[in-house]
């Protein structure tokens, strides 16, 4: 009897709601979405008629969160009418625009409503979920009192499966959250829940407690359809455990006044066969009549097959035990060909849910089915594409490769080209100088031919004339001449590079033979000590050694100097060679350039060095050659 | 489903190996491009050292040449100066 009773209070549990802070038009549309659903308790089709305009000119002004209650309320309806199905579509579309419209809290009170539904069309595990799930996002968005709501309608569940002690345990839960969040419009159904448990556990006193507790808020609150349930289960506390019938039947008048006054049809009926069990088991047969009369009648006009039966069996156990067998052999008739037929009913209901879901089953399968088939589509889409992708890329990398080879390629070559062809040209000029070498080689023998011979014919001069003796010793420094620049020019050419110690070696030999062929003469040759591990290409070497040589020769020829100075120094950028003598010098102005003068300045000029002459007549001869430091390396 | 998985694994893994197969490879060409390149360089300015060695020998055996001509020249005249001195010994000698 407690599990029926708690059922009924769950039903009605379902349906209360969150406050709303509307104003205005808004204000106006929420009341009459409430009347509405008020309304569809007595004229179900006209209220879906209501909901169905409303909804319409709602959607025109897109007011979610008005569509979310109305969808709510919509799927109360259709819930307490058994429609479950459309109850459930409708209760989704109230979550959606709840989300939309942002109301948490609302968004999560429908989801309540959804565990409901799936609740009471037995669907247990989808409940179960659903109830988790909405509990998570309440906890999610810190909705404390709808956490412990879902909570108890968690608690209600086991309590459905028999699990007492688990229901119990969760409605403490419940009444912890419901405390916390100060929600004692909550409290009188959690008390009763609780109350419950103690009851079934034959826990008489706890049981009473909570009652007592749960009555306190109901009056409190004015929650009439618990306050009912509350009076019919103290009713049933004092008449089963404490055998208190008077109390009992005190309390179970009371619930039945309530139940009178809410008009609550289905549970009338219960609290009327309630009332006709009770006088029968008293054996006040004729209140048991009269009660179960009433039940009958109200049974009779709802159609209410269930409480019918047990009607029957209250008429055919009153009748047996008023010794009216005929009469109780005739309900016992009725009250089994009823159960059958509920039975029968219920096994069609069974076949029927059973046949639903495997077709829906068969559908999701093949849903399923095709789902896959178009994930495995889509990977090996993916698959190809990404194939596609990858082959692009080591495409590219491979045509960027062979570019860059071809590039470098094309530079190695150009590189090797530009060898051979300095190798060419080396080989030309090394030609060239190998031909000029034997050149060299057979000047010299003719030159040191031609002294020879002039040194013969000098000693066997039978000619005793002066002319030609001078005419012969010209010849004969002619000679000379070119065979020593003949030398020079040899050890210029041998070497690839010279030192200023070869330079000065050379110069000092020089010197000695000047000083040989002038006695009065006194040199002065000064080197920069610093200088001497100094390198310089043999061009460079050649050109300043024949410079020096021809200032030399200009001052001991032409100037007829008596002292000469030479000095090789460097400074910051320059390494200077100064040429200096105290001759007879000249008007540099004036006097047109000789060749030796003109020579001089173009050997400097041609190895980028600067030649300076400084020359008064009468007051000697200043020759300066600065060479940049770029024509020395160590 | 799972095979596709692991034939999608191992050509993601394949990719990977030739990417950076080719990038080593990319990176050991231009390595080796940079050492032929330096190689070259190298020879090269060798070489054009050489060039100029070989440039300021020539130049030497010019200037040389230039000289001698001068010096040959000069020497001819001489000797047929020397020739018309004989010439006039002898004729004197004659006379």
């Amino acid at each position: 009897m407690a599990k029926k009773l708690l059922f009924v209070f769950i039903a009605f549990c379902s349906t209360v709601h969150a406050q709303f802070n509307q104003s205005g038009n808004d204000k106006n549309v929420y009341d009459f979405i409430n009347k509405t659903r008020e309304f569809g308790k007595k004229n179900e089709e006209q209220s879906y008629k209501k909901f169905d305009s409303l909804k319409v000119i709602l959607e025109k002004n897109k007011k979610d969160t008005l569509l979310g209650l109305l969808y709510r309320k919509y799927s109360d309806v259709l819930a307490s009418n058994s429609k479950n199905k459309e109850a459930l579509a409708k209760i989704e579309q109230s979550i959606n625009f709840y989300k939309k419209g942002n109301s948490k809290k609302e968004e999560v009170l429908s989801i309540v409503n959804k565990g409901n539904i799936f609740f009471r069309s037995g669907d247990v595990p989808s409940a179960i979920k659903t109830y988790n799930f909405g509990r998570n996002l309440a906890t999610k968005y810190g909705l404390v009192s709808e956490v412990a709501k879902f909570d108890k309608n968690l608690g209600v569940v086991l309590f459905d499966q028999g699990n007492i002690d688990g229901a119990l345990k969760q409605y403490k839960i419940a009444l912890d959250g419901f405390l916390k969040a100060k929600n004692e419009k909550e409290l009188a159904g959690v008390y009763l829940n609780i109350g419950n448990c103690y009851f079934e556990n034959y826990q008489t006193k706890e049981s009473l407690l909570y009652y007592n507790k749960s009555l306190d808020f109901a009056k409190k609150y004015k929650d009439t359809v618990n306050l009912s349930t509350i009076y019919n289960n103290l009713g049933a506390v004092y008449i089963d455990d404490k055998k208190d019938t008077s109390t009992g039947i005190k309390y179970m008048t009371e619930a039945l006044k309530l139940k009178k006054n809410g008009n609550i049809k289905n549970q009338l009926i219960f609290q009327y066969s309630n009332f006709a069990t009770l006088y029968a088991e008293m054996k006040s047969y004729k209140n048991a009549l009269f009660y179960n009369d009433k039940a009958y009648e109200l049974a009779i006009k709802n159609h209410d097959l269930d409480n019918l039966k047990d009607i029957y069996e209250n008429y055919a156990l009153i009748y047996s035990k008023q010794g009216n067998y005929e009469k109780a052999f005739a309900f016992q008739k009725q009250f089994s060909s009823t159960k059958d037929s509920l039975l029968n009913k219920e096994n069609t209901k069974i076949i029927n849910e059973i046949n639903t879901k495997y077709q829906t089953e068969k559908k999701e399968k093949l849903i399923l089915e095709k789902e896959n088939q178009n994930k495995k589509k889509n990977i090996w889409i993916a698959i190809i594409s990404l194939l596609t992708v990858f082959s692009s890329i080591l495409g590219y990398l491979f045509y960027r490769q062979q570019k860059l080879k071809n590039k470098q390629q094309e530079q190695e070559y150009k590189l090797q080209s530009a060898i051979s062809q300095i190798e060419t040209q080396n080989k030309l000029q090394e030609l060239r100088l190998s031909i000029s070498r034997d050149l060299h080689d057979n000047i010299g023998a003719q030159l040191t031919f031609i002294i020879s011979s002039i040194d013969h014919l000098k000693y066997r001069n039978t000619i005793e004339d002066e002319k030609v003796t001078n005419q012969l010793s010209k010849i004969s420094n002619f000679t000379k001449s070119t065979i020593t620049e003949l030398r020079d020019t040899i050890w210029a050419m041998n070497v690839n590079e010279l030192t200023f110690e070869d330079l000065e070696t050379r110069i000092f030999n020089f010197i000695e033979k000047a000083k040989s062929a002038k006695e009065n003469v006194t040199f002065n040759f000064k080197i920069d000590e610093s200088l001497k591990d100094r390198k310089m290409t043999s061009l460079t070497g050649i050109n300043l050694y024949r410079t020096i040589q021809e200032a030399i020769n200009n001052a001991i020829k032409y100037a007829e100097a008596d002292t000469i100075s030479l000095e090789i120094s460097q400074n910051q950028n320059q390494i200077n060679t100064k040429i200096e003598d105290n001759g007879k010098g000249f008007d540099a102005e004036t006097t047109k350039k000789g060749n030796g003068l003109y020579n001089m300045d173009k050997r400097i000029s041609e190895i980028g060095g600067e030649f300076l002459l400084k020359t008064l007549p009468e007051n000697g001869t200043n020759i300066q050659v600065n060479l940049p430091k770029n024509l020395f390396y160590d | 489903m799972k095979l596709t998985l692991i034939f999608f694994g191992i050509e993601i893994l394949c990719f990977l190996l030739i990417f950076f197969g080719v990038l080593i490879n990319e990176k050991k060409q231009h390595f080796s491009h940079e050492k032929n390149v330096e190689n070259l360089e190298k020879i090269i300015l060798n070489n054009h050292k050489k060039q100029n060695e070989l440039n300021s020998k020539v130049l030497i055996s010019r200037d040389y040449q230039t000289y001698f001509q001068k010096n040959m020249k000069a020497i001819a005249e001489e000797i047929v100066e020397l020739q018309y001195i004989f010439m006039q010994i002898i004729s004197n000698r004659k006379k």
